[in-house]
Order: C-alpha cells, then structure tokens, then sequence
C-alpha cells in the first residue's frame, strides 16, 4: 500500500492520473475533485511503490467507469443532494477546498451546501489558493497530534462540567431553542448530559483512531475538523443548558451555535494547512520557517 | 452575442485554456496569481482564479507542470510552477493540433462567405 500516488514510478503514476481523468470526465463538476479522490484513495489502498502501467490497468479495470447521475449524487430542483458514504477525506475536501472559489458547496452529506472554509480563508486572505500541492498531504503528523488536542480538551470540559457541577443542576435541562431564544423544551439531566458528552466524545474518539491510523493527510484532518465541530457545538449546547435555566431568553445562543459549528473546525482546518504550507516551504527553500 | 454564441463560446475557451497555461509557462516559471493575473488581462479568455487553480492542480497532478516554492525578493516566498519535459510535449502537441483545427475551421468559414 502506498499513501499518495506520487509514490509510483512516473510512468504508472501517469497511466493511474490519465485513467482518473477519464473516469470522471462525465461526473457532474461540483462532484469530480471528490470522486476522483475516492478513486485515488482506491488505488493507493491497492498498489506498491512498484506497480506497473499494467498494474494500474488491470486495478482500473475492476474499478469500471465513475458514472454520474447513476448513484445518489443528484440534485433536488435547484438543491444539491449526495447520499454517498461521508468518510473523513470527504469531509475534507468539501470543508477545506482553497483552490475552489465558491464559498458555499455541497454538503458532505444530504441535501444542500455546506461552507468551504478553504474559500472563506482565501477570501479573508489567510492563505493562498495554492499553499498546498494537495491539501494536508505535506502536514506533518505532529500538527495532527496538536489539532487533535482541540476536540479532546472541549470533550474533557463538557465532562468536566458535568461531573463537577452536577449537584447544582436542576432535575432537567433545556432541550430546545426557540426562534426568540427562548427555552422551547426540556429534557432530563442525565439525558442531557449523555447527549452532550457523546456529541463530543465520540467524533473525537474516532479523530484520534484516524490519526493514529495515520492513512493520508486528508482522512486525518477530516476527522479532526468534524470532530472539533461535534465538540465545540457540544460545548456550547452544554454552556447554553446551564445559562438558560434561568428561563430568561438568549437571543446569542443560536448565532452563537452556528459560529461554534464552523470558527473553531476552520481554524483547525486552516492551522493544518498552514503547517502543510511550512513543511513544503522547508522541502524546497531549506531553511526552518 | 445571443445564448448559443456564448454557450459556444465558453466552451471554446474552456478547451484552450489549457493550451494557454501551457504557453505561458514555457515561457518562464510563474506564480499562481502571476499566471491568473496574465490570463485575466486578455478579456477575450475569461478567466479567474477560480478556474486557473484548479487548472494547474490537474496540470501537476498530470506530471506536465511541477511546482517549487521560492524566495520573492518582494515579500513572502511564492510558489512557482514550471514545465516538465512531458509538458512541453504535450504543449508541443496541442499547439499543433490548435493551429491545424483552427486553420480547417477558418477555410470552411472563409469559403462560406
């Protein structure tokens, strides 16, 4: 098994990017980078380092061609729709695509777009469409390590919080945000603080086994984004119960939810990037940046 | 120009525009936005950022182009990309079939008119 295809030798390296080319040449464009990662992940799970031409051929040939408009990956009147399997790499590549200027694509899965923060950074001009030659392939395992901190620190403070001032909360919880940010429902204590520290415990556990693993840079900074996300809207649902027992209305806590949803995972996203940037600057410039 | 034309239009761009990434990179190694800002002063293309980056990356990933970052002796260093030697076969190549399309097409034309 091979991590990238740049670690073929060159002629089955082109023969693998001449059959990916054309395997989804068909596939609609909002779905080819995607698709043909999930075939390049298919092929670097299959070949060695001394795959031949014919190698590729006969691993293609298995393959078949990537149709479009055959599988779930459709569009709903003027929404899209992708109903294929969301694997951390997925995630990814819609949450995390410089080089794509739209800033709203279509989500990893389900109906409807999702943010490229990728495209918001380059926006706000944080980095260059460019920075990476594939996005989190140069990062190195240490910057993984260090993301992955963030989900388990918000982990262990929802914990934390519930463990340690458990006594003081009342019986039951709020459940639901009205539109006015007012408490729409409740639910009972142990319920919600089972949710809460599932919510988070649970993306961040399967981060880390993505991270130990250690497959590509893409399942890996996947995993951590989605997993910052669970437990930093984990952490603010948490903080939100404890506040809202007042009964007084909080018209931050749905804005505040969102924001929770997408700043801390794009910083994450963009600090993984960065590090990628920094390590390919120091293969080729030579010097520590 | 109507609908059709312009239907028609971006297609034909869409099928050089590779053709002109190549050119101007056997020219000389450029940055991304170096090479976007290029093609953007040539209205006729119509290009963006959105379509060059995604362009190149292909490019690369196909072996033609390779890109290295480099110090800038204004500001932060960039990266550049250059032409393979599979690169320039393959600009060798469309170069010749552009100018032989585009000859055929423009006799049809001229004979039609």
């Amino acid at each position: 098994m091979i991590t990238s295809l740049e670690q073929l030798n060159p002629r089955a390296r082109a023969a693998a990017h001449d059959w990916l080319d054309r395997a989804v040449a068909a596939v609609d464009a909002d779905y080819r980078d995607a698709v043909r990662e999930d075939l390049a992940a298919y092929f670097t799970d299959h070949l060695d380092a001394s795959a031949t031409p014919a190698d590729v051929a006969r691993l293609a040939a298995g393959v078949g061609e990537a149709q479009d408009g055959t599988g779930e990956r459709r569009r709903f009147g003027d929404w899209p729709v992708d109903f294929t399997p969301p694997t951390a790499r997925k995630v990814a590549h819609r949450w995390w695509n410089p080089r794509d200027e739209r800033l709203f694509v279509p989500r990893v899965f389900g109906l409807g777009w999702t943010l490229n923060v990728g495209a918001a950074a380059v926006k706000l001009g944080l980095i260059e469409p460019d920075a990476e030659d594939e996005p989190f392939t140069s990062t190195p395992e240490p910057a993984f390590r260090a993301a992955l901190a963030v989900p388990a620190a918000l982990t262990a403070a929802v914990a934390a919080h519930y463990l340690f001032r458990w006594r003081g909360l009342p019986g039951r919880l709020p459940a639901q945000l009205g539109a006015t940010g007012r408490v729409d429902g409740t639910m009972p204590r142990g319920a919600a603080a089972a949710v809460d520290v599932s919510v988070a415990a649970l993306p961040t556990a399967w981060a880390a086994y993505q991270v130990a693993r250690g497959t590509d840079g893409a399942s890996s900074a996947g995993a951590v984004a989605a997993a910052t996300a669970a437990a930093a809207t984990s952490a603010g649902l948490t903080l939100w119960r404890a506040a809202a027992t007042d009964g007084r209305p909080r018209p931050w806590a749905g804005p505040g939810l969102v924001a929770l949803l997408w700043v801390p995972s794009g910083v994450v996203l963009l600090g993984l990037a960065l590090a990628g940037r920094a390590a390919e600057q120091r293969r080729d410039l030579g010097v520590s940046r | 120009m109507n609908k059709e034309q312009e239907g028609w239009a971006s297609q034909l761009r869409k099928g050089v525009l590779e053709l002109a990434v190549l050119g101007l990179l056997a020219r000389e190694p450029r940055y991304g936005s170096q090479l976007v800002e290029e093609l953007a002063a040539r209205p006729e293309l119509a290009i963006t950022a959105g379509t060059v980056y995604p362009l190149v990356a292909r490019l690369a990933k196909a072996g033609l182009v390779t890109s290295t970052w480099q110090e800038s002796p204004v500001g932060p260093p960039r990266k550049y990309y250059t032409l393979t030697p599979a690169g320039r076969d393959t600009l060798a190549g469309m170069a010749g079939t552009f100018a032989a399309v585009a000859a055929a097409v423009r006799g049809i034309v001229e004979e039609g008119r």
